[in-house]
């Protein structure tokens, strides 16, 4: 392959992609660059040549320490675990390593990541931003490329994936920004740059700490721990979100090469984040324990159905209240902030429109003052909502009565709110909950009675793991 | 009103392969728009008897997705002889692609119905089926529905980046931002046309290889 002196845009500079991987590995460097932000961290399509070169001394010398490790549990040793994840065969984890000298280790590792100081690039466009590549690389450098000895996606003699030095540097970056644990690597990523910013800075900085004190081996045992950092990060975040949030899960290794993408939509990232303070903080903690089990704690399942089932959240709340409900005959305390939790996240989230959710209400408040005050009538109606087809009849028997018996001008339940609880399709699931808890809310202003303590259960919102808090007092 | 050509493609088992992660078969939940393109150069005849301006909206769905093992033949670099390996790859089932032109009715719609090249969409091993059919769309934006729309049009859905077009080399590709909401939005966009039925209807550009050269000058 033919090679060509530098032109003035060729100069070391980051640029960001459309690799998720890639734009993670960016913003590691730029911490990286800024001194494990001892500096202000640095967006890293501003960093100047020097400081790339200065992030990749720092990547470099922490793979120095992997030379005098005998294994990957000695100290020393974290980069040399971490490299069979990330890196499968490279210069510091070959079959032969325990063969060679110190020195070979060395020469080996400073031929693998030595950048190339005179800027003589390839005559190739790199695949991810466009400009001159200054090799090809495959597996080895990039996670979950194709193997530069064995692929089927190029014709026999292409070298490989041509990359730039900066989109390099920026992959082999990208281990900073990840949680490891389970043989896997987990790394949180939004097209919002300043969220970006914030979250792989910060996981750069723990990395940092943590190489320096265990080795890679270490996993954590708490069950959905991944989704919850990633939840916990959003809920730390203050500021605006312009885009959702995506865990990538993965593993490129020689045992299995592995990629899982856990996905948050934009309104869902910004209903979670904007959680953390005003109206529904208190009502985040209640939908903790609605998702409590005895084995799996309730940050943990909710973290995981915000993740992978969303619209299984407004029923994990039905179902808490309801059961608290049938065993202690009391409307749980819990009620008119979890309703309200509810409504606004079945608003924000599920696009249940103004309208419906004003129809739901109107119906709740009319159910509500027919049921309260007689434990008896409360009784039947919790009965009738377990089933659609008993939901039905008890409304149908309500509405007969209040034709023939009542005053009132308006039907019991109009053709509207009958639609939007049977005849919605999936969404009528989500709306028989909502009209649950709206019961439940309206019950606990008219009948203080039944009201009990929600702190009884307070025990059920345990302390948070201190790997979920998500607090940083340096600058960003 | 405008008058505008839709074109629906069926296929049984598609699979759009993610060209970031090359090495693990996992599957795009929708096809990108250098996909549909190439689709519909194969059926006008190739890139040269597709207009360099195409533009064209798009809407996909399928019915369901799971995980296959397919053979895997890896070539080896130095051109030895490897053993094939069974690897997984995802597919999604029953796909449905509309596609809607504003420009070049008549070629569209000819290329339809006596495609110069065999369809295939997602799957080489299969051919896709293809119908045409005249129709109107509102000068009103719609419902996102399924639709592919570049980012800066909605809220809703993920965020993909997309190949929008790869030079004729495969040197080079155009990427962009679009959304697209695997299981459909309510989300009412603001630019654009509607179906009759109220179905989003924008259209995305730039797809046409040849542009990918002149944006890279």
């Amino acid at each position: 392959m033919s090679v060509t002196t530098s032109r003035a845009e060729d100069v070391l500079s980051i640029r960001l992609t459309a690799h998720p991987m890639q734009r993670v590995g960016a913003f590691a460097l730029a911490l990286l660059a800024a001194d494990g932000r001892r500096r202000a961290m640095k967006h890293p399509e501003e960093l100047t040549p020097e400081e790339i070169r200065s992030a990749n001394e720092v990547m470099t010398k922490d793979l120095e320490a992997t030379v005098d490790a005998a294994d990957s549990k000695q100290p020393g040793g974290f980069w040399l675990g971490a490299s069979y994840l990330f890196w499968p065969n490279c210069a510091i984890n070959t079959t032969n390593r325990k063969k060679r000298s110190r020195e070979e280790r060395w020469a080996k590792l400073y031929e693998w990541r030595d950048l190339p100081e005179t800027e003589t690039l390839l005559e190739a466009p790199c695949v991810l931003c466009g400009r001159r590549a200054c090799g090809w690389y495959g597996k080895v450098d990039v996670p979950l490329a194709s193997s530069t000895s064995y692929r089927n996606t190029t014709v026999p003699g292409h070298e490989g994936l041509a990359l730039c030095r900066g989109c390099l540097l920026s992959f082999y970056a990208l281990p900073y920004a990840c949680e490891i644990s389970g043989g896997r690597a987990a790394v949180v990523h939004s097209w919002d740059d300043r969220f970006l910013a914030r979250v792989a800075g910060r996981q750069a900085k723990r990395m940092l700490g943590r190489a320096l004190l265990s080795s890679a081996a270490a996993s954590s045992p708490v069950p959905y721990a991944r989704q919850r950092r990633a939840i916990a990060a959003l809920r730390g975040y203050e500021e605006e979100l312009t885009d959702g949030v995506e865990l990538l899960v993965f593993t490129n290794s020689n045992k299995e090469q592995e990629l899982t993408v856990h996905s948050l939509e934009q309104p869902l990232a910004e209903w979670i984040s904007g959680s953390a303070q005003g109206p529904h903080t208190v009502g985040w903690g209640y939908l903790c324990r609605a998702h409590h089990t005895d084995k799996i704690p309730g940050t943990a399942l909710l973290a995981r159905n915000l993740f992978a089932e969303p619209q299984r959240v407004v029923s994990s709340a039905a179902s808490y209240t309801r059961r608290l409900l049938e065993e202690t005959e009391q409307v749980p305390g819990e009620s008119p902030v979890l309703a309200e939790t509810c409504f606004s996240y079945s608003a924000k989230v599920l696009m249940v429109t103004e309208n419906e959710s004003r129809e739901i209400r109107e119906l709740a408040h009319r159910i509500a003052a027919t049921v309260s005050g007689e434990l008896t009538e409360l009784k039947k109606y919790l009965q009738a909502q377990r089933t659609a087809k008993t939901l039905k009849a008890w409304l149908r028997r309500k509405a007969t009565d209040t034709a023939l018996f009542s005053t009132a001008h308006e039907p019991f339940v109009t053709e509207r709110q009958w639609l939007l609880l049977f005849d919605s399709e999936e969404r009528s699931y989500l709306h028989r909950d909502l009209l649950f808890l709206g019961v439940l809310a309206e019950l606990h202003k008219l009948s203080p009675g039944w009201r009990d303590d929600p702190e009884a259960r307070s025990v059920l919102e345990e302390a948070a793991d201190p790997d979920d808090i998500d607090t940083d007092d340096s600058e960003d | 009103m405008t008058e505008a050509l839709e074109i629906t493609v069926t296929a049984p088992i598609v699979s759009f392969r993610n060209p970031l992660y090359a090495a693990v078969q996992v599957t795009l939940p929708c096809p990108p728009p250098s996909t549909v393109a190439g689709l519909l150069a194969s059926m006008v005849g190739g890139w040269d008897a597709m207009p360099r301006g195409t533009a064209f909206a798009m809407a996909f769905t399928a019915q369901g997705q799971g995980t296959d093992v397919e053979t895997f033949h890896p070539l080896e670099a130095k051109g030895g002889r490897i053993s094939p390996t069974p690897k997984d790859r995802e597919f999604l089932a029953d796909a449905t692609l509309t596609v809607w032109f504003t420009d070049h009715l008549d070629l569209w719609e000819a290329a339809v119905r006596r495609p110069v090249w065999p369809l295939r969409f997602g799957r080489s091993q299969d051919l896709a089926s293809a119908r045409v059919r005249r129709t109107v769309l509102r000068p009103q934006p719609g419902r996102q529905g399924h639709a592919l729309v570049p980012d800066s049009a909605s809220k809703a859905g993920t965020t993909l980046r997309l190949p929008t077009a790869i030079s004729r080399d495969r040197a080079r590709t155009t990427w962009a931002g679009y959304r697209y909401a695997t299981s459909g939005s309510n989300y009412m966009l603001t630019t654009g046309h509607s179906t009759p039925e109220g179905q989003a209807v924008v259209l995305l550009e730039g797809v046409h290889p040849d542009l990918v050269a002149e944006n890279a000058a």
